[in-house]
């Protein structure tokens, strides 16, 4: 019996999709594609799936992950296809893998992820990266309990403006620590004297890691 | 472009985004193309609910099949939309494309509930569409509607151009066919009602005038020339398996009511229930086989994914072939983990066998409704149980282990006395009674005892009863609770406020249109959510219009009373439904016509339109 492990994209026409929409969605495309995936026990059996940490509501992504248990085997290419025969516009498998089955589930492995933000801060603004990381970066961190102020400049694994509209940044985002990367923004345009407007983003997960080395879900458990 | 905006600055502003989106599997997206007729559902009400119909589930694949037709959806936007709607000037929008709703060709409400006629008229008005049909011209949309409370149009004549009267699958082709034979001669708007008037099942209301009599009660309701049918046949096809049904079915990201998939088994219902008006007006009934169905069942799942198949109807245990089907259906998708799940279930020992056989696949409570307390009561409502059949369906699904009870109740049901009412929390601690035969106490039992408040209907035996008034039905209510003891039951009831203003539209007259109107300007609006009822705004707009509202709620009408719907002929006639609300005063039953004719007049209606099992000659 396999395990695999997908990544997928979640594009444009779902970004509006919530975590929890989405997860209902990949498992209609299991039944509609006829894998023969694994069920939970009890009385309400589901689909035994584990998922990558959620995107947030309008962001769109190249490396969502999960896994799914089958009770037959099936190669990942053949799993592959037939899965992106049924999906709704918009979500698509770029990649697929054996696992072991011991591996630890995605969201306790995923620890940074890799985002692209468009934002049209134009020409004026110049490029001012280098300096913005070398102070304190204070941001409010809204939650359930509150606002709280945190300096997240240790938390800023990589990050680098391209041309007038684009920023890169490599941030923690998994179980134990997360950050927004609209916090990021917020916080350079607050530095670089840009005016902030949160509908202006369009925010990209491009990729996501289980450590600072830059491996990939992808390199952690795979069978021989 | 409006579609840009709404995607990149509007959609992330808002609450459950995924509402307006209108991308999800199934849903068809075709390129417009001159001489197509576009066509918008427009349901007056929250996407999640509006995509849990299923009428509307049908109708959209049905009319998109057509290749000169495109059909798109629209609901009504939540008050977070609104709100940057009419910000920002923008129109509302249809899912599929983003098109504003003033761009189609015809719009068609789905009437539903009364409590979201205020709905409508927002939604014309967020679409800058003339909210009266008289003030519309050649540059409008027609504004169509039907569904079950279309068969009271005359509360909505005032905004709607026509009305469609009964299923939709036949009726909705010819009046796209009309529609574009119309529209390429150059056809006026008022020429164009003339020839629908012509489609059966079709009521234009412009071509109808009411008269009324000094005490305010309807003289007459005639059409302004004698080439017009003076009453309109509601339509109802013939052979169930020859009809229409999707073999695919938008699957919608947001979790809706009813998120599953829906295997329609019959139309109709047989029981006669006296206070029902689905009983009445969706007769006669008409199966699906069962091979029909096992056919379109494995279509869906194959098309959707849904891990749940419901059977629906209005009474699903009353399909002839049941357990047959059941049978079916769990040889075929239990080992892929879907289940079935039957919405209604009747009070009889022999559906828990079923049910529970059902329940190996997927858990939940049961429901069950006796609708009233006491014996004498449910004979008068024609709700054929004994306490003895909710004792012995209740006792057989607690030794199958279900503690989730719930037991809905209606309260204010003609005749009814204290006594009655009293029997609603004798019925709750028999339950409980054999629940401790079982398992020794009442440990872990949860029994909800469910009431909501008559509404009396059109085309029921009780059209002619008047309604309680809302200090009866609230004094009733307490003294329903007061008898309800105990940690294991619990008491809950509707607003007595809305089942009132429920009972004014639904067998309200053209007048009635204006205090809709007249409550749409103060802010009415989502009056079915709790949170959004202003029952002080809608008394305002009855004071400033001049109507009573006790006037259509609170009178009895006498017997040869003309009612505002007695132009829609729904089958079952008028005769036959003076003579149940009199069986009722003499708390006599009637029994299930499946077996016998009991003359009600709906195989009349329509040559070869027969109730099953008397159809094969």
């Amino acid at each position: 019996m396999d395990r695999i492990r997908v990544k997928y994209t979640k594009g444009r026409d779902v970004r509006y999709i919530s975590h929890l929409d989405l997860m209902r969605a990949l498992e209609r495309a299991l039944r509609r594609a006829e894998i023969p995936f694994a069920l939970t026990e009890g009385f309400n059996p589901k689909p035994k799936m584990n998922f990558s940490p959620p995107l947030s509501l309008g962001y769109v992504s190249c490396a969502e992950y999960f896994d799914v248990d089958f009770t037959t085997d099936m190669p990942p290419e053949t799993f592959i296809s037939k899965m992106n025969d049924v999906f709704p516009v918009g979500i698509g498998i770029t990649e697929a893998v054996k696992i072991d089955r011991a591996s630890k589930s995605l969201n306790s492995i995923i620890n940074g992820a890799r985002y692209v933000i468009r934002y049209p801060f134009g020409s004026d603004i110049a490029d001012r990266a280098g300096e913005f990381l070398n102070n304190e970066i204070i941001i409010e961190k809204k939650s359930k309990r509150g606002v709280k102020t945190v300096d997240i400049k240790p938390l800023i694994y990589d990050f680098s403006v391209k041309g007038e509209d684009t920023i890169e940044t490599w941030l923690p985002a998994g179980s134990t620590e997360s950050i927004n990367p609209m916090y990021v923004l917020k916080a350079y345009l607050d530095f670089a004297g840009g005016e902030f407007r949160e509908e202006g983003a369009f925010i990209t997960r491009t990729e996501q890691y289980i450590d600072r080395d830059g491996n990939t879900p992808m390199q952690a458990g795979v069978c021989a | 472009m409006l579609k840009d905006k709404l995607l990149n600055e509007i959609l992330p502003k808002v609450e459950k985004p995924a509402r307006y989106i209108g991308n999800e599997l199934n849903s068809v997206h075709k390129e417009y193309e001159s001489g197509m007729v576009r066509f918008v559902f427009a349901f007056p009400d929250t996407y999640e609910i509006g995509m849990s119909h299923l009428g509307i589930k049908i109708l959209y694949h049905l009319l998109n099949k057509r290749e000169d037709v495109v059909c798109e959806r629209v609901f009504a936007p939540w008050v977070d939309m609104e709100e940057i709607l009419r910000r920002e000037g923008l129109p509302l929008f249809s899912l599929e494309s983003m098109t504003p709703i003033a761009d189609f060709d015809i719009i068609g409400f789905t009437l539903q509930y009364e409590m979201s006629y205020t709905n409508i008229l927002n939604m014309l008005s967020l679409a800058g569409i003339p909210m009266d049909a008289a003030d519309r011209d050649d540059s409008h949309p027609y504004v169509i509607a039907g569904g079950p409370c279309a068969y009271n149009p005359e509360p909505l004549a005032q905004f709607i151009d026509f009305f469609v009267m009964g299923e939709g699958e036949e009726v909705i082709g010819e009046i796209m066919d009309v529609y574009k034979e119309c529209r390429k001669k150059g056809t006026s708007r008022q020429d164009l009602l003339r020839r629908m008037a012509d489609v059966d099942g079709v009521y234009v209301p412009s071509l109808y005038v009411m008269t009324y009599n000094e005490d305010g009660t309807v003289r007459s309701v005639k059409p302004v020339s004698d080439d017009l049918p003076a009453r309109i046949k509601k339509r109802a096809v013939k052979k169930m398996d020859e009809v229409y049904y999707p073999d695919n079915m938008i699957v919608p990201y947001l979790q809706t009511v009813h998120d599953r998939i829906m295997l329609e088994i019959f139309r109709g219902c047989t029981r006669g229930c006296r206070f029902c008006q689905a009983g009445m007006i969706y007769r006669p009934v008409r199966e699906r086989s069962v091979e029909n169905l096992m056919d379109l069942a494995e279509k869906l799942v194959a098309s959707t994914g849904y891990d749940e198949i419901s059977l629906v109807s209005l009474s699903s245990c009353d399909y002839t072939f049941l357990d047959e089907l059941i049978e079916s259906l769990m040889d075929k998708f239990k080992e892929k983990g879907i289940g079935i799940s039957l919405p209604s279930l009747r009070i009889d020992s022999n559906y828990v066998d079923i049910f529970n056989k059902i329940e190996e696949v997927r858990k939940s409570g049961i429901t069950l409704a006796p609708e009233a307390g006491s014996q004498r009561l449910r004979d008068v409502i024609n709700k054929n149980v004994t306490e003895q059949d909710l004792v012995n369906a209740v006792s057989a699904a607690f030794k199958f282990g279900w503690r989730t009870l719930k037991l809905y109740f209606m309260i204010g049901l003609p005749t009814e006395t204290d006594e009655d009412l009293e029997g609603i929390a004798e019925l709750g601690e028999t339950v409980l009674r054999e629940y401790k035969k079982i398992h020794g106490n009442t440990r872990g039992l949860k029994v909800t005892l469910s009431a909501s408040s008559f509404v009396p209907k059109p085309h029921t035996p009780f059209q002619w009863e008047p309604q309680d008034s809302i200090e009866e039905i609230m004094r009733k209510q307490s003294l329903a609770r007061s008898k309800i003891r105990g940690q294991a039951l619990r008491f809950t009831y509707h607003d007595a406020k809305l089942s009132f203003l429920e009972a004014v539209i639904s067998r309200g007259d053209r007048r009635i249109s204006m205090v809709l109107k007249r409550a749409w300007e103060k802010g009415c609006r989502f009056d079915s959510w709790n949170e959004y009822f202003k029952f002080d705004l809608w008394m305002e707009a009855f004071k400033e219009t001049g109507i009573d509202p006790g006037f259509y709620a609170s009178r009895k009408r006498p017997d040869d009373e003309v009612f505002p719907w007695d132009h829609i002929d729904v089958g079952v006639n008028k005769e036959f439904l003076k003579r149940e609300r009199d069986r009722a005063y003499k708390g006599r039953t009637t029994f299930d016509c499946r077996k016998h004719c009991i003359k009600c007049g709906v195989q009349d209606l329509e040559e070869g339109l027969k109730c099953y099992g008397q159809d094969q000659g």
